[in-house]
C-alpha cells in the first residue's frame, strides 16, 4: 500500500533521515520504533507531505506522492494524528470530528455513519460530544484526535505516540480502540517510544537508529529482541556491557 | 499482509522492496557494530547510504573464510556478548579457528528453516527420523535433529553405530526418514541389499540427502532401492546452517530461503557479478543477528534461477553445486582445507614441505583418503620400525587436526610426479587406478 524507498531528510545542515526504506501492506498495523530524536516523528512529517525530502521515493499504491501538499495526501487517504494531539481545544467534541470530514462536507449521510461508528468504538466522546474539548482528560483528548483523523475515511492511518503521557489505563483503552479501528479496515503506521505496547498490537516493526533502519520483522520476534529492548529502555548501543 | 508460510510466494516487486529493506538494515547494523565491516567500509569511502538497492551490493566488500578466522575471537561480532547463547567452532587454514556465534532467535531461524523444507518434503509428528552423518558433521547433526524433535517427530540421532546394526536399528524401529550423505545413504543400501532387506522390508517413506550433491543416478538408486522420495538440501554452517535451500516437491532446484539471505553469484577470478551462468555463490545474511555477514564467498560453484517455480514459489532457485572455486575439498559432506593439509605437514616435518598428493578413493560407495608422501632424504632416512612409527604419528596427527581419518602412504617420488607437474595435488582414483599406480 505504502513504499518508501531510500528517503533522505535534512533540517538545514543537520540529516535526520539517511536512506529510510519500508513498506506498509494493505490491513497492516506497522510499528516504528526508536529512541528520542531517532527521527520518527520526521518520518511521519514527511509521508504527510508536512516536510520535503532531499531525496528518496514515496509511493501510495503505486503513485508517486513525494510532491504532493499535505491536502492532496488526506484526499489520498493518508490521516496523520500528530505528536502532541493538537485538536482545536475551545471548539466541542463534534465540531473537532466534523472538522476531521471537512474535505467531504457534502457527505452528510457518510459522516453520520461514522460518528456513529466513532461513538461505538469511543462511548467516552459520545458522552461528552458537546463539550468543549480543551477540558478533555489527556486519554480523552488522544481518543478525540484518532477520532478526528478517522473522520477524513482514511485508508492509512499514521500514528505519532499515541501513548504520549497518558496512564496504563488509558493507554490500553487507546490501543485497543487502535485494533478495533484496524479490524474496521483502516491500515496503520504507529510510531511510539513505547516499544512494547506498538509491538502487542503490531503485525511488523522497523527500528530506527539515528536516521537509518537497522532492523525489521515480525512484531513478535521484535518484541523479544535484545536490540529493542535497548531502544526501548533508551539505552544507547555502547552502554551495554558484556557478559 | 505476508505471513512467513506466504513469503515464499511473493511477487517479484514485494521481494525487490523487502531485500532493499533487509539488506540496508544489514548494512547499517554491521556499520554501526562490527569494527571490521566499519573500518572497511571507511576504507573504500562507502556511505551505507548509497546502498540504495541490492544491485550496489557490488559495492560492498566480500567476507572469506580467512577473513573470519583472521579477525578471531570477536571483531565480526555484531551484539554482546550476553547476547549469544552458542558458539560453534570451526577449522580453518589460519591460525585461529572460525568462530561463528548465534543469538537465540539466530537459532530459531535456523530451525524454522529447517522445519519449513521438512514441511514441504511430508516430514511429520508421527515420523521416525533417523540421522545418518559422519561425527565430522556433527553441528549438521544437532541443528537437524533439533528441527525434527521440534516438528515433533521421534529422532534417532547419529551414534557410533556400524552400519550394519543402523541397517538393523531403520528395520525394527520402522524409520520412515533418512537423514543422510548420498554416498552413504548408497553405502547404507548396499548393506541393506546384502541382507536382503528393500522397500518391501523397510518403512523409508522419505530421504534427505545432505553435504554433497545428489547426481540423477544415484538419486534414482536410493528411491528404488529404498522405496523412498529423495529431497536434497544445501546449507553451510557459516550462515543460515544446513537448510538456506532446498528442494520443493517440483524442481530438482534448490528454493533458497531469499526471507534471510540475498544471495549472488560472482566469477570467482574477476570477482564479478554473473546473472545468468555457474559461479561461485556468495551470500549475504539479512536477518543473522550475531554474525552477519557481508557478501560472504560459500566457495560452492552453482548457477541461479530467478523465474517462478512450478511449485509457484517465487523464491529464487541454485542449481545442485557443481563444485568449489577454492582448495576446500569435499569429502563425505566434510570440507577438508588442502591449505590445511600442507600446513600439518611442514609443521610435521619442521618447516620442510614434502611432496604429497592428496587422494581421494571410491571404496564401496564410500570417499576414503588417503596422503601419499614422496619419500626422500630431507624428511626421512630411518630404519623400517621408525618410518611405520613416523606413519601412525602422521596419520594420528591428520584426525586431530583434520578431523577425519587418512592414511598415509610412503610412495616414490616418480608416482606422484606426473599429477604434481599437471599442478595436482588432489586426485580422486578408483581402487584399480591406485592398484596400477601402486604396482
Ligand atoms: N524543525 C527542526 N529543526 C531542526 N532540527 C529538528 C527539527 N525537528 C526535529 N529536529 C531534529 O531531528 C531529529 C529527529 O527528530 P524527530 O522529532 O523526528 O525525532 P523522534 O524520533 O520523533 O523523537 P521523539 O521520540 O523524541 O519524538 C532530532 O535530533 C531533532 O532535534
Ligand atoms: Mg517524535
Amino acid at each position: 500500500m505504502l513504499s518508501i524507498q531510500n528517503l533522505h531528510v535534512s533540517y538545514g545542515p543537520i540529516k535526520v533521515l539517511k536512506g529510510v526504506s519500508l513498506h506498509i501492506d494493505q490491513g497492516e498495523i506497522v510499528a516504528l520504533i526508536g529512541a528520542n530524536g531517532a527521527g520518527k516523528t520526521t518520518l511521519m512529517s514527511t509521508i504527510s507531505g508536512l516536510l520535503r525530502p532531499q531525496s528518496g521515493e514515496i509511493k501510495f499504491e503505486g503513485q508517486d506522492i513525494i510532491k504532493f501538499p499535505p491536502d492532496k495526501i488526506v484526499k489520498l487517504g493518508i490521516s496523520l494524528v500528530p505528536e502532541g494531539r493538537q485538536i482545536f481545544a475551545p471548539l466541542t467534541v463534534l465540531e473537532n470530528l466534523e472538522l476531521g470530514a471537512y474535505l467531504r462536507s457534502k457527505d452528510k449521510k457518510g459522516i453520520k455513519e461514522d460518528l456513529d461508528k466513532i461513538f461505538s468504538i469511543f462511548p467516552k466522546l459520545k458522552e461528552r460530544k458537546n463539550q468543549q474539548a480543551g477540558t478533555l482528560s489527556g486519554g480523552e483528548q488522544q481518543m478525540l484526535a484518532i477520532a478526528r483523523a478517522f473522520m477524513a475515511r482514511p485508508r492509512l492511518l499514521l500514528l505519532d505516540e499515541p501513548s504520549l503521557g497518558l496512564a496504563p489505563m488509558v493507554l490500553e483503552l487507546i490501543m485497543d480502540s487502535i485494533l478495533e479501528l484496524n479490524k474496521e479496515g483502516l491500515t496503520i503506521l504507529i510510531v511510539e517510544q513505547n516499544a512494547i505496547k506498538a509491538l502487542e498490537i503490531s503485525t511488523r516493526g522497523y527500528v530506527l537508529e539515528t536516521g537509518r533502519i537497522i532492523l525489521q520483522g515480525s512484531s513478535n520476534e521484535l518484541k523479544e529482541d535484545p536490540d529493542v529492548i535497548r531502544a526501548y529502555l533508551g539505552k544507547d548501543y555502547e552502554e551495554i556491557t558484556e557478559r | 499482509m505476508v505471513t512467513e508460510s506466504r513469503i515464499e510466494f511473493l511477487s517479484p516487486d514485494a521481494w525487490g522492496q523487502w531485500h532493499t529493506e533487509l539488506l540496508q538494515s544489514v548494512v547499517n547494523r554491521v556499520y554501526t557494530r562490527v569494527p571490521f565491516y566499519k573500518n572497511l567500509l571507511d576504507k573504500e569511502g562507502i556511505d551505507p547510504s548509497q546502498i540504495t538497492n541490492v544491485e550496489m551490493l557490488k559495492l560492498l566488500p566480500f567476507t572469506t573464510r580467512e577473513d573470519l578466522a583472521n579477525h578471531y575471537p570477536y571483531d565480526f561480532f555484531a551484539v554482546p556478548l550476553r547476547d549469544i547463547v552458542r558458539i560453534h567452532t570451526f577449522k580453518s587454514s589460519q591460525l585461529s579457528p572460525i568462530v561463528i556465534g548465534y543469538t537465540k532467535r539466530d537459532l530459531e531461524i535456523r530451525r524454522f528453516l529447517a522445519i519449513r523444507a521438512f514441511n514441504v518434503f511430508g516430514v511429520r509428528p508421527e515420523d521416525i527420523v533417523q540421522i545418518c552423518l559422519d561425527p565430522g558433521m556433527s553441528m549438521w547433526s544437532l541443528e537437524l535433529k533439533e528441527a525434527a524433535e521440534s516438528l515433533g517427530a521421534l529422532v534417532i540421532p547419529p551414534d557410533p553405530l556400524r552400519a550394519k546394526d543402523r541397517i538393523k536399528v531403520m528395520r525394527d524401529f520402522k524409520t520412515t526418514v533418512l537423514i543422510t550423505t548420498p554416498s552413504y545413504g548408497l553405502y547404507l543400501l548396499s548393506i541393506a541389499r546384502e541382507k536382503g532387506l528393500g522397500p518391501r522390508e523397510l518403512s523409508l517413506r522419505v530421504g534427505i540427502f545432505i553435504g554433497e550433491t545428489l547426481k540423477d543416478k544415484d538419486r534414482k538408486e536410493l528411491e528404488k532401492g529404498f522405496g523412498l522420495r529423495a529431497f536434497s538440501i544445501y546449507g553451510i554452517m557459516e550462515a543460515m546452517g544446513p537448510v538456506m535451500a532446498y528442494e520443493c516437491r517440483d524442481s530438482k532446484r534448490l528454493h533458497l530461503a531469499l526471507d534471510h539471505v540475498i544471495p549472488e553469484v560472482i566469477d570467482p577470478k574477476t570477482l564479478e557479478p554473473i546473472f545468468n551462468g555457474v559461479g561461485e555463490l556468495v551470500i549475504t545474511t539479512a536477518t543473522t543477528k550475531a554474525n552477519p555477514l557481508i557478501r560472504f564467498r560459500t566457495g560452492d560453484l552453482t548457477k541461479i534461477t530467478y523465474n517462478v517455480c512450478e511449485c509457484g514459489r517465487t523464491t529464487w532457485r541454485i542449481d545442485p553445486i557443481k563444485g568449489r572455486s577454492d582448495q576446500l575439498v569435499n569429502v563425505r559432506g566434510i570440507k577438508i582445507d588442502v591449505g590445511l593439509i600442507r600446513r600439518l605437514l611442514t609443521e610435521y616435518c619442521e618447516g620442510y614441505e614434502p611432496k604429497f598428493l592428496f587422494v581421494i578413493r571410491k571404496k564401496e560407495f564410500l570417499e576414503q583418503i588417503e596422503l601419499w608422501i614422496a619419500m626422500d632424504p630431507q624428511i626421512f632416512s630411518a630404519s623400517l620400525p621408525e618410518l611405520h612409527l613416523w606413519i601412525r604419528n602422521l596419520e594420528t596427527k591428520f584426525k586431530d587436526y583434520i578431523g577425519i581419518s587418512c592414511i598415509v602412504r610412503p610412495v616414490e617420488k616418480r608416482t606422484i610426479a606426473p599429477f604434481l607437474d599437471r599442478n595436482k595435488d588432489i586426485v580422486y582414483l578408483d581402487n584399480n587406478e591406485i592398484n596400477s599406480l601402486l604396482l
